[in-house]
């Protein structure tokens, strides 16, 4: 599993210091999110809280009228010149883009960052059958050379170093001369840029995810800081969009109002560096642009959430607000879920993606103390919904045993800050002691459930919310 | 679409309908899809932009400069070659430029033998650009391009630098304006409408935002016609 592949970068004589280095990546954690951070962000768009209830009335409206919205779309799209597909589940998806590249006699397709595409496993498919797959985001290359996969929806390489980068660049980049200096991250980043050109600019299909699909002109939008989706999208002969059904929103008014919202909420920027609005193939006469589109939507559990108690997740616009601000995933990291969607939103939104007997463990992967819905622009009530889950769980009689007398203790706890904080503490010190190379491979009562699924990184040294305040009061003193 | 495609679609919207309701003309939450997108709502117009006024150029400069892009106004294109001089030469970057086949572009005045002109696709390595955008949002700072005969997309994407002509006149509050304006000209869409807002960018190693991942590096803008910025208030 991935986790073993980061584990081995540990060296063992680092050990002292894996305290720090963990703080130190928790601290990037919320480098991302921070609580300052977000302020700043506010003061400068007082009106974010009247756009948060604009983007959970525009979701909610098109959710609503799901089958209108995505027949206009793919009317309109359809007449702007892309193809379009329909994929009830993954493996339709990945069939039809199998079939569109092999009609086209790809040999190389490059990626811009899509979780969709992480979703169906589509890299490892199209690999599987003889399509080199390149990710072109650098955080996605990253972990793929890496041999991994993503940690967190918006940084995917969140989990690692600069130091771990500079060692697999080292490691896979073996045409290069071993003496180059790649100490800091300006080096590591001309590196892989360089590394990409060419794939950008000879690759025969780019395939890409949607952050919104527009109703009203049969638009794909998409937002990167990079600049790789653009390469992506724009440089092929072939693109192909792989996207859900939720994404749909109205008009380009709507498309705006989110867009207030997204970047804001995912990187602290007010827009991220390209905003690119697609509609259909190149036209007669174009400089360039792909001479062939298609349009992928795909469904894989999303319209059986309608009007149910799940339905408020298809708002989710993958701003990663909930994983930066959540204690759990800031102290175990995205990698501990083992799923595709970490954190707060991936708890709620991948059982119902995969099937609740595969992934019901995650709900349970929660404090319950709400930080997430009080940061998410779309007011989705996570916390509840993680409870619905559990509560289905239980009674379809899925929990293990020992997740079960678990879950009572959480329960408890989650209700009781203090005592909480107690029970991690007290946690903390014993997985200390069980923790071989800092990983562990079976938690003690309340995570024995978890720990069936995943391997779960050892807590080094007090709980994070410990360690939190003693740097900060270290900092406070001159 | 293929057959069996249609069929599965057609199923699934059949299956949506029947879980949603039926839609009625004034749609099934009172707001009716059709009108929605006949007359689209705005969100209120954020305060930033209220208060600007009509100084809507500066708040432009302001945040095109928060976004790391670097601006600078000139009177009009007869003066660009001049500035364009002393920018590469403060950048230390040698005068050869790449420039887009775009009007606006092209009609800027380079005399002879001062900046080396070439056009054609980028080399692969970046180089450095001059092109032209449609728009600039002061909103964001963003500018505006998009595909069309003679405006490839590689121009914004490939160079290391690339310097950007921007009619002031073209500086337009927001997005809102921006769609206004597309729909008043017929509402056709181009393949590709990008909102460029500063240099290419990323924050994937140690969550430290550096310039240039895959575009490019420097951003420069030159916004012809612009009011000169005072250096006081
Ligand atoms: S659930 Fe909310 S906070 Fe989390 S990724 Fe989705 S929109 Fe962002």
């Amino acid at each position: 599993m991935s986790l073993e592949v980061s584990a081995r970068s540990f060296p063992e004589k680092a050990h002292e210091a894996l305290g720090r280095e963990r703080l130190q990546k928790t601290l990037g954690y919320l480098r991302f999110g921070s609580a300052a951070g977000r302020r700043a962000v506010m003061a400068r768009f007082p009106e974010f809280d009247t756009y948060r209830d604009l983007g959970k009335a525009i979701k909610d409206h098109t959710l609503a009228h799901l089958d209108t919205y995505m027949e206009m779309f793919l009317e309109k799209a359809a007449a702007a010149g892309a193809h379009v597909h329909w994929a009830a589940d993954g493996a339709e998806a990945r069939a039809i883009i199998l079939d569109i590249c092999r009609k086209r006699g790809t040999r190389t397709v490059t990626k811009s960052k899509s979780m969709v595409s992480e979703e169906i496993e589509l890299a490892e498919h199209l690999s599987a059958h003889g399509i080199r797959a390149v990710e072109t985001d650098l955080g996605e290359y990253i972990v793929q050379i890496r041999g991994e996969r993503p940690s967190h929806i918006i940084g995917p390489a969140i989990h690692l170093t600069k130091e771990d980068v500079e060692e697999t660049f080292r490691k896979v980049h073996d045409d290069l001369p071993p003496g180059r200096p790649l100490g800091t991250p300006v080096e590591l980043i001309s590196e892989a840029r360089l590394k990409l050109r060419d794939d950008f600019l000879n690759a025969d299909v780019g395939i890409s995810g949607a952050n919104f699909l527009i109703a009203e002109t049969g638009t794909v939008v998409l937002v990167t800081n990079e600049g790789n989706a653009e390469l992506t999208t724009g440089v092929p002969k072939t693109h192909i969009v792989l996207t859900g059904i939720e994404k749909l929103v109205p008009t380009l008014e709507d498309a705006t109002a989110l867009l207030r919202l997204l970047a804001r909420c995912g990187t602290g920027q007010d827009l991220t560096a390209y905003t690119s609005f697609i509609t259909g193939a190149a036209r007669p006469g174009d400089a360039d642009g792909p001479e062939e589109t298609h349009i992928v939507l795909l469904d894989n559990g999303r319209s059986r959430m309608l009007r149910t108690e799940f339905e408020e997740m298809l708002r989710c616009i993958r701003c990663g607000a909930c994983l930066n601000q959540c204690p759990v995933y800031t102290a175990v990291g995205g990698h501990a879920y083992g799923s595709v969607y970490p954190g707060p939103m991936g708890a709620v939104l991948t059982p119902m993606l995969a099937s609740v007997d595969e992934a019901g463990h995650l709900p349970n992967a929660s404090s319950f103390c709400g930080k997430c819905e009080e940061v998410c622009p779309m007011r989705i009530p996570l916390p509840r919904m993680m409870r619905h889950w559990r509560e289905r769980e239980f009674e379809r009689g899925l929990a293990p045993p020992a997740m079960r007398s678990g879950l009572g203790l959480w329960r408890t706890l989650a209700g009781w800050p203090a005592a909480y904080r107690l029970a991690l503490g007290l946690a903390a010190r014993v997985l200390r002691g069980r923790g071989r190379e800092g990983f562990i491979r079976t938690l003690p009562f309340i995570g024995a459930g978890w720990t069936e699924h995943r391997d779960m990184r050892a807590p080094e040294g007090g709980t994070f919310l410990a360690q939190w305040s003693a740097r900060a009061g270290r900092e406070r003193r001159p | 679409m293929s057959r069996s495609q249609d069929a599965a679609l057609a199923a699934a919207l059949a299956r949506m309908r029947q879980t949603l309701g039926p839609l009625a003309g004034a749609g099934r939450d009172g707001q009716s899809p059709r009108e929605r997108i006949a007359r689209p709502p705005r969100g209120p117009v954020p305060a930033r932009i209220t208060a600007a006024g009509n100084a809507i150029e500066r708040l432009f400069i302001e945040t095109a400069r928060a976004a790391g892009a670097s601006v600078e106004t000139v009177p009009g294109l007869a003066a660009v070659p001049a500035r364009i001089a002393a920018y590469l030469a403060g950048q230390g970057l040698a005068p050869r430029l790449h420039r887009a086949p775009d009007a606006f572009t092209r009609a800027v005045p380079f005399p002879d033998g001062t900046i080396e002109l070439a056009e054609g696709p980028l080399p692969p390595e970046g180089g450095i650009a001059l092109a032209s955008a449609e728009a600039g949002l002061a909103e964001t700072g963003s500018l505006v391009v998009r595909s069309g005969p003679d405006r490839p997309l590689a121009v914004h994407l490939v160079p290391e630098t690339e310097i950007v002509l921007l009619d002031a006149g073209d500086v337009l509050p927001s997005q809102e304006a921006l769609w206004e304006r597309l729909r008043r000209a017929g509402g056709a869409l181009p393949r590709d409408l990008t909102l460029v807002t500063g240099p290419s960018r990323t924050g994937d190693i140690e969550m430290r935002v550096e310039m240039g991942a895959h575009g490019p590096r420097r951003l420069h803008i030159l916004l012809v016609g612009g009011a000169p910025e005072e250096t006081a208030d």
